[in-house]
């Protein structure tokens, strides 16, 4: 009975899909990829919340510090403004007054 | 050549846009014994427009000069005093005198008693408005200037006065602005102003 050789070599050596979840088997056996050995302080989740946090804990204070600059301006323009509404009624006063008098004197 | 005109023309509305340059007063700062600089534009303005009504004078009329201040697009004071008379020359207010000049405002008061000098300017607009105002008063030791730009109306003077500390004026007086003035016209207006 001649033996096949090559045939059997073929069909032994043939191409063929890795199934689904060999991947995830794979990484699962990998010392490195496993889950379980992943340090807390590495794992993505961690760091997010820690970014979260950190954000939650800057962004307020920074908020409040614009309010408190925004208002420091406004009230120093609304100081300003009046003293130039001031200065400006106490000219056309001064301004009438003068032409007054000299309407009496002419 | 043609380049440069053209240019010229491009750039100087835009540089009539952006007012008269009060740094040419600047220079008053050293000789001047007290000063009050005030310099409003517009984002200012309405940050100063926000904050009307919470104050501790009691803003009661803070509406009132809120709508007025809506419609400005800049305030500009300047006031020197000096303590001896000379120690500027009312040639420090002629760049800002020939800037409303070019701008077209109208000079509606002048009064003159003695040494000091008081000139009202107005940039008419049609329906009894104006463009702004501008005050140069000139005394012995002191000097000031004021450039109010934007659009107001006679009303809207009227309702300041009396309110905040702003003292009662009566403008009855204070003609309205003509919206196409002629020269001669300008001169009657200033001598039945004296």
């Amino acid at each position: 009975m001649p033996i096949d050789f090559e045939g059997e070599l073929r069909g032994a050596l043939r191409r063929e899909a890795a199934p689904a979840d060999f991947a995830k088997k794979l990484r699962a056996r990998l010392p490195g990829f496993s889950k379980a050995q992943i340090p807390v302080w590495r794992r993505p989740v961690v760091w997010a919340m820690a970014a979260v946090l950190l954000l939650a804990a800057l962004i307020p204070p920074s908020v409040s510090e614009y309010r408190r600059r925004q208002r420091e301006r406004g009230m120093e323009a609304r100081r300003e403004l009046m003293v130039a509404l001031r200065i400006t009624s106490a000219k056309l006063h001064q301004t009438r007054e003068r032409i007054q008098r000299a309407r009496h004197t002419s | 050549m043609r380049r440069v005109v053209l240019l010229l023309a491009l750039t100087a509305p835009l540089m009539a846009q952006q007012g008269f340059d009060f740094k040419s007063l600047d220079k008053l700062d050293a000789l001047a014994t007290n000063k009050t600089k005030v310099t409003l534009d517009s984002d200012l303005l309405g940050l100063a427009a926000g904050f009307l009504g919470s104050g501790d004078d009691g803003d009661k009329d803070a509406n009132t000069i809120r709508s007025l201040v809506k419609s400005l697009k800049g305030v500009y004071v300047r006031t020197y005093e000096f303590d001896k008379d000379g120690q500027y020359s009312p040639l420090d207010v002629e760049p800002f005198r020939a800037y409303l000049k070019q701008q077209q405002w109208n000079k509606i008061v002048e009064s003159q008693e003695g040494k000091e000098i008081s000139e009202v300017y107005i940039q008419p607009l049609p329906n009894g408005k104006f463009g702004g105002v501008a005050i140069v008063d000139i005394e012995p030791r002191e000097l000031t200037v004021v450039y109010i730009s934007g659009v107001i109306s006679m009303g809207d003077l009227q309702k300041l006065q009396g309110n905040m500390g702003i003292p009662e004026i009566d403008l009855k007086g204070v003609k309205k602005p003509n919206p196409t003035p002629s020269p001669d016209k300008k001169k009657d207006d200033e001598k039945e102003d004296r």
